[in-house]
C-alpha cells in the first residue's frame, strides 16, 4: 500500500470546504479514496463499522481522518475524544480542519491526540505535506 | 594613858596641898619670930595678935585645910609663948581663955572665907577657860566658813569682822576690808539710790533683811546673792551693828534658770504638741510603756466616741475592732499599739472596722510606731487612727455605682448585639440577674389588639420566652401602670385583686414583684417584671435600675423591631440582587457565547469564501476580464477584511472572558518579543524604533501583555502620514498612579510615541472603544478594535491607559501597570 492508495476520511458538513478539500487533493494530485461523513454521529459509525458501515470493502477504514470541529450534534472534540478511548483505532491519524484559529482550540485538539491543526481554507500544499508526514511514517510501519 | 594623866594630875595637887601647908607652917614660924621681936615693944598685950597675918596668910595662899592649919599652930605658939603663963599651957583666967577662942573663931572664919573665894575663884576661871575656849571654837567657825561671806558691822554700816567665806566670795582680805563701808559691795546703781542705807534701816527697824540680788566683787565682777543683815544689840538692847550672812547663788540661780527654762521649754513643746494633736485631722493618741494611755487627741475621741482609761494591754479588750480582711476580731495582743509596745512592731495603716465606744461602725486606718529611749528600751508609743468610713462608703458607692453602670453597659452591649427582640430580651434579662437579686424574670410585650402579651424574653408561671398568654391574666386593671414608671408591690399576698398568672406566681413563692413599662414612641408596649421569693426584696436603687433597664429595653426594642425590618428589606434587596446579578451574569454569558459562537460561525463560511474565492481565481482567473478579477479580488479582500475583523473581536471577547493570573513580567522581553514578531511590518514601513533600556519588570500577563503591546506598535506604524518613516521611542518610568488597586500606588507607566498623525483632543476618550475608527477603511486599514483590546487587556491586568496627543503632532499612548512590590 502507498501513500496513493490510503483511504482517507473527510468529516466535514460544509459543501464549500468539502469541495474545497475535494479541490485541494485533486491539486496536490492525491487520488486517494475518500470517504465522507457530514456529522460527528456519522463519523463514530463509520469508524465503528456500524450499519452500512460494517461493509469495509465499500467503507474501508481510512488511514488519516480529517476532521472539522464545528459539527452538528457530536462536535469534532467529542469525536476525538471518542476515537481515543477506541484501542483498535489508536493507529488512525486524526488531523483537524477547522476554521477557528483560537488557541485553546488548538491546545484541545492536541491534548486529546490529534495529529495536526490545518485552518481552513486547506491548501494543496499542507496537504501533502502532512500526508507525507503521517501515512508515509503509518504505512512503513504496517509494513514492517 | 588617861589613868596616868590624872594620877600625875592628883600628884600635882598634893604636891600643891602639900606646898601650901608648908606656907602656912612657915608663915606661922615667921609670925613667931616677929612677935618674939615686937615683944619688947608688946611685951605681954596682943599675945595672938601678930598670928592673925599668918592665919590670913594661909588661908588666902591655901585655903582651909593650911589656914586652920595655921590658926592651931599660930594658937599653939601663941598661947606656948605669949599667954601668961609664958612658956607652957596653962592659962589663968577668964581673959586668955576668951582671947583664945576669938583667935581660934577668926582663924576658922578667915580661912573659911578664903576657902570660899579660891573656891569662887577657880569657879570663875574655869568659865572664864571654857568661855575663851569656845568663843575661839566660835570664831574659828566663822572664819572657817568659806560658802558664806560673814561680817559684823557697826552702827554705821563698817566692816568690823571679816571671814573666809567673804574673802573667797567678795575678794578682799581681812586687812583690806576692815573699816570700810559695806556700801562697796553694791552695784553703783544701788548706791546711788542709797540702797545700802535704807538696807540698814530696814534690818534696824524690822529685825531682819532678806533679798536675793546682785553684789559685785571687788574686781567689779557681779554675782547674784542672797543676803541676810540681823540686826546686833548688847545686854541693855542698845543696837551694836549687823550682821550680814551673804552667799553666793549664781550658779544655783543660773541651773535654777536653765531648770526653769527647760520647763518653760517643755511645758512649750507639751502645749504645742497638744495643740498638734488637737488640731490634726487623724486620731493620735500616746501610750507609755505599760500601756497607758497618756495622751488623746481631739480627734482619736470623735473617732472612737471617746477614749478609755486603760492601764494595760489587757484592757484593750474594751476597744472592739475587726480585721477588714477575714472580719475577725482583734485580740488585745493583736492591736497593732500592743505589738508596738511589747515587740516594738511598726505598723502603719492597718484597715481595721471598728465599734465606737458611742456604738458606730466605723473603717478605720490603724498605725502604731513605738518610741524608744536612748537606751532602745521602749518608753512609749504612738497609735493614729485615720477615719476612712466616709472613704469606704464612698468607695463602696463608687464601686456598686460601677458596677451598676457596667452591668448595664453591658446590657447595652448585648442590647447593641443582639439582633432580634428576643435575644435583646434575653440579653438584659441576663446581665440584670448581676446586679438585681431577682428570682425570676419576664419580658413581656403588649399586643393590645390582640388583647395578649407575647414573653419575649424570661418566664412567668410556666409560660416560656415565645409564647402568648391573654392580657388579663397579667395586668393589674385597677393599677395600670403609667408610662415610664415602676410599679413596686412589696408582697403579692397582700394584693387584693391578683391576675392568674401573678396569683400563680404566689402560690410558687414569689413575693416582692417589680414591674417597669416599655416605652417606645410614647407608646406603651410592654412590661419587664422582676419577682423575688422574699417579700420587700427590691430597694429604691433596685427600682431605679428596673426603669433604667426598661427604658434601654425600650429603645432596644423599639431598634430591634427597626432592624428586623431593615433586615428583611435588606435581605429581599440582597436576594434581588443576587437573582438579578445570576440574570445578568446568565445573559451576559449567553450574549458572549453568543458572540463567540457567531464569530467563530461565521469564520467557516467566510473561509469558505476566501477558498472559494481563491479557486475561482486560480482556476478560471484567465476566463475573467479586468473587470471580473477585479470583483473576485474585491470578495476575496473583503472577506479577508471580514476575517481580520472577527479575529480581532474573538481576541477582544476572549479579553473579557478569560481568567486572568497575574504575575511579574519583564516588559523588556515582552517589547523585544512583540517586534521579533511585528518584524516583518517593521521592515515593510522601515520605522525606526528606538527603546529606552531597561525596561522594568512589571506585574502583568505575559500573553495579554504581548497583545496590547502589539496592538500599540502597530497603531504607531500604521498612522503615520503617507510617505513619513515611521519613528516609535519606547519608555518607561514610575509613578505613583492611581491604578484599579487604589490610589500612590507604585506603577510602572509605558510610554509609546509615535511621529504619527495625532489625535484630535475631542476623539481622544473614543478611540479606545469598540470599533471606534477615525479613518476611512481606504485611508488606514482596520477594525477599530486594536485600541479597545488595549484598553481591556490593560484594565485586566489592573492597569489604565491614556494617550497625549495633538493632530499633527504624533501620539503618545501610555499604559501604566503595577509595578512589583515585595508582596508579590
Amino acid at each position: 500500500m502507498n501513500n496513493q492508495s490510503v483511504p482517507f476520511l473527510l468529516v466535514e458538513d460544509d459543501p464549500a470546504h468539502i469541495l474545497l478539500f475535494q479541490r485541494a487533493l485533486r491539486k496536490a494530485a492525491m487520488p486517494n479514496p475518500l470517504q465522507i461523513v457530514s456529522t460527528g454521529e456519522a463519523a463514530v459509525a463509520y469508524l465503528n463499522g456500524e450499519g452500512i458501515y460494517s461493509d469495509r470493502l465499500q467503507y474501508p477504514l481510512p488511514h488519516l481522518v480529517w476532521l472539522d470541529l464545528n459539527l452538528p450534534c457530536l462536535s469534532g472534540f467529542e469525536v476525538l475524544e471518542w476515537l481515543k478511548q477506541q484501542p483498535a483505532l489508536q493507529w488512525i491519524t486524526i488531523i483537524i480542519v477547522s476554521s477557528s484559529e483560537n488557541t485553546s482550540d488548538v491546545e484541545q485538539a492536541k491534548a486529546l491526540g490529534a495529529s495536526a491543526y490545518l485552518i481552513k481554507p486547506i491548501n494543496s500544499i499542507d496537504l501533502v505535506r502532512l500526508v507525507e508526514t503521517y501515512v508515509s511514517s503509518n504505512v512503513n510501519n504496517d509494513s514492517k | 594613858m588617861i589613868k596616868g594623866v590624872s594620877i600625875v594630875m592628883m600628884q600635882q595637887t598634893q604636891r600643891s596641898q602639900l606646898f601650901h601647908y608648908g606656907v602656912a607652917i612657915t608663915v606661922c614660924l615667921l609670925a613667931l619670930l616677929l612677935r618674939l621681936l615686937l615683944a619688947p615693944l608688946l611685951q605681954e598685950n596682943a599675945p595672938l595678935l601678930v598670928f592673925i597675918i599668918p592665919v590670913m596668910i594661909s588661908a588666902w595662899y591655901g585655903g582651909i585645910g593650911p589656914g586652920l592649919l595655921a590658926t592651931a599652930l599660930s594658937a599653939t605658939i601663941g598661947t606656948y609663948f605669949f599667954i601668961e603663963p609664958a612658956l607652957g599651957f596653962s592659962v589663968a583666967g577668964l581673959a586668955e581663955p576668951t582671947r583664945i577662942t576669938i583667935f581660934l573663931t577668926e582663924g576658922i572664919l578667915i580661912s573659911g572665907l578664903n576657902e570660899s573665894r579660891i573656891r569662887a575663884k577657880e569657879r570663875s576661871e574655869a568659865i572664864a577657860t571654857s568661855l575663851r575656849k569656845s568663843e575661839a571654837q566660835y570664831r574659828l567657825l566663822i572664819e572657817s566658813v568659806r560658802d558664806y561671806a560673814i561680817y559684823l558691822m557697826d552702827l554705821n554700816g563698817r566692816v568690823v569682822s571679816w571671814n573666809a567665806g567673804a574673802t573667797q566670795i567678795k575678794g578682799y582680805t581681812t586687812a583690806e576690808i576692815l573699816g570700810r563701808h559695806y556700801s562697796i559691795f553694791f552695784t553703783p546703781e544701788e548706791v546711788e539710790r542709797r540702797k545700802p542705807e535704807a538696807v540698814l534701816e530696814t534690818a534696824a527697824t524690822r529685825g531682819y533683811f532678806a533679798e536675793e540680788n546682785w553684789r559685785q566683787r571687788k574686781d567689779g565682777s557681779r554675782f547674784w546673792a542672797t543676803v541676810v543683815l540681823t540686826p546686833v544689840y548688847d545686854d541693855t538692847g542698845q543696837l551694836q551693828g549687823f550682821t550680814n550672812i551673804t552667799r553666793d547663788i549664781t550658779d544655783r540661780q543660773q541651773a535654777e534658770a536653765a531648770l526653769q527654762q527647760e520647763k518653760a521649754a517643755s511645758d512649750l513643746e507639751r502645749k504645742r504638741l497638744q495643740t498638734v494633736l488637737d488640731i490634726l485631722p487623724v486620731g493620735v493618741f500616746i501610750a507609755d510603756h505599760q500601756g497607758k494611755i497618756l495622751q488623746a487627741n481631739a480627734m482619736i475621741k470623735r473617732i472612737w466616741g471617746g477614749i478609755p482609761a486603760t492601764e494595760s494591754p489587757a484592757e484593750y479588750a474594751q476597744f472592739k475592732g475587726w480585721w477588714t480582711s477575714n472580719k475577725a476580731p482583734i485580740a488585745p495582743s493583736e492591736w497593732a499599739l500592743t505589738r508596738a509596745l511589747t515587740a516594738g512592731e511598726t505598723s502603719i495603716e492597718e484597715e481595721i472596722e471598728i465599734e465606737t465606744f458611742d456604738h458606730n461602725h466605723k473603717v478605720i486606718l490603724n498605725s502604731a510606731v513605738p518610741i524608744r529611749d536612748e537606751a532602745g528600751a521602749i518608753v512609749n508609743a504612738v497609735v493614729v487612727n485615720v477615719d476612712i468610713t466616709r472613704r469606704k462608703q464612698a468607695e463602696e458607692a463608687m464601686r456598686r455605682s460601677g458596677e451598676r453602670l457596667a452591668a448595664l453597659h453591658e446590657i447595652d452591649q448585648a442590647i447593641l448585639r443582639a439582633e432580634s427582640s428576643q435575644e435583646v430580651a434575653s440579653a438584659a434579662l441576663e446581665r440584670l440577674r448581676r446586679v438585681m437579686p431577682y428570682s425570676q424574670a419576664v419580658v413581656i410585650i403588649f399586643d393590645f389588639a390582640a388583647q395578649q402579651a407575647e414573653l419575649l424574653a424570661g418566664g412567668i408561671d410556666g409560660e416560656t420566652a415565645g409564647s402568648t398568654v391573654p392580657l388579663d391574666q397579667l395586668m393589674l386593671k385597677s393599677m395600670p401602670l403609667a408610662q415610664g414608671s415602676v410599679r413596686y408591690i412589696q408582697d403579692l399576698a397582700t394584693l387584693a385583686e391578683r391576675p392568674l398568672l401573678l396569683n400563680h406566681q404566689l402560690i410558687e413563692g414569689q413575693r416582692s414583684l417589680l414591674t417597669a413599662s416599655i416605652v417606645a414612641q410614647d407608646e406603651l408596649i410592654g412590661e419587664l417584671h422582676l419577682f423575688a421569693s422574699t417579700a420587700d426584696c427590691f430597694n429604691q436603687e433596685h427600682q431605679e435600675i428596673a426603669a433604667e433597664i426598661a427604658n434601654q429595653l425600650a429603645i432596644a426594642l423599639q431598634q430591634a423591631r427597626l432592624r428586623e425590618q431593615l433586615q428583611h428589606y435588606a435581605t429581599e434587596l440582597e436576594q434581588r440582587v443576587i437573582d438579578r446579578t445570576a440574570a445578568l451574569q446568565s445573559a451576559n454569558e449567553e450574549l458572549e457565547a453568543f458572540g463567540y459562537s457567531v464569530a467563530h460561525d461565521l469564520r467557516a463560511p467566510l473561509r469558505a469564501i476566501q477558498g472559494l474565492g481563491n479557486a475561482l481565481l486560480e482556476d478560471y482567473g484567465d476566463q475573467f476580464d479586468e473587470m471580473g478579477q477585479l470583483l473576485v479580488e474585491r470578495i476575496a479582500a473583503s472577506a479577508d477584511q471580514m476575517d481580520t475583523l472577527i479575529t480581532d473581536l474573538l481576541a477582544y471577547s476572549r479579553l473579557s472572558r478569560t481568567e486572568i493570573h497575574l504575575q511579574p513580567v519583564s516588559l523588556g522581553a515582552i517589547v523585544a518579543e512583540t517586534l521579533t514578531q511585528l518584524q516583518q511590518d517593521v521592515q515593510s514601513s522601515q520605522a525606526q524604533i528606538q527603546i529606552d533600556e531597561p525596561l522594568p519588570d512589571v506585574v502583568g500577563n505575559r500573553l495579554i501583555l504581548m497583545q496590547v503591546i502589539t496592538n500599540l506598535i502597530v497603531n504607531a506604524l500604521k498612522f503615520v502620514a503617507p510617505q513619513q518613516q515611521p519613528r516609535i521611542h519606547i519608555w518607561a518610568e514610575s509613578i505613583s498612579g492611581s491604578s484599579s488597586s487604589g490610589q500612590g500606588v507604585p506603577c510602572i507607566r509605558l510610554w509609546v510615541e509615535d511621529n504619527g498623525i495625532g489625535i484630535d483632543p475631542k476623539h481622544q476618550t473614543r478611540i479606545f472603544g469598540v470599533f471606534e475608527r477615525l479613518h476611512g477603511i481606504e485611508t488606514y486599514p482596520g477594525t477599530g478594535i486594536g485600541l479597545a483590546i488595549v484598553r481591556k487587556g490593560v484594565e485586566r491586568m489592573g492597569g489604565r491607559v491614556g494617550v497625549e496627543s495633538q493632530p499633527g503632532q504624533g501620539s503618545r499612548f501610555w499604559i501604566e501597570l503595577l509595578q512589583i512590590t515585595s508582596t508579590l
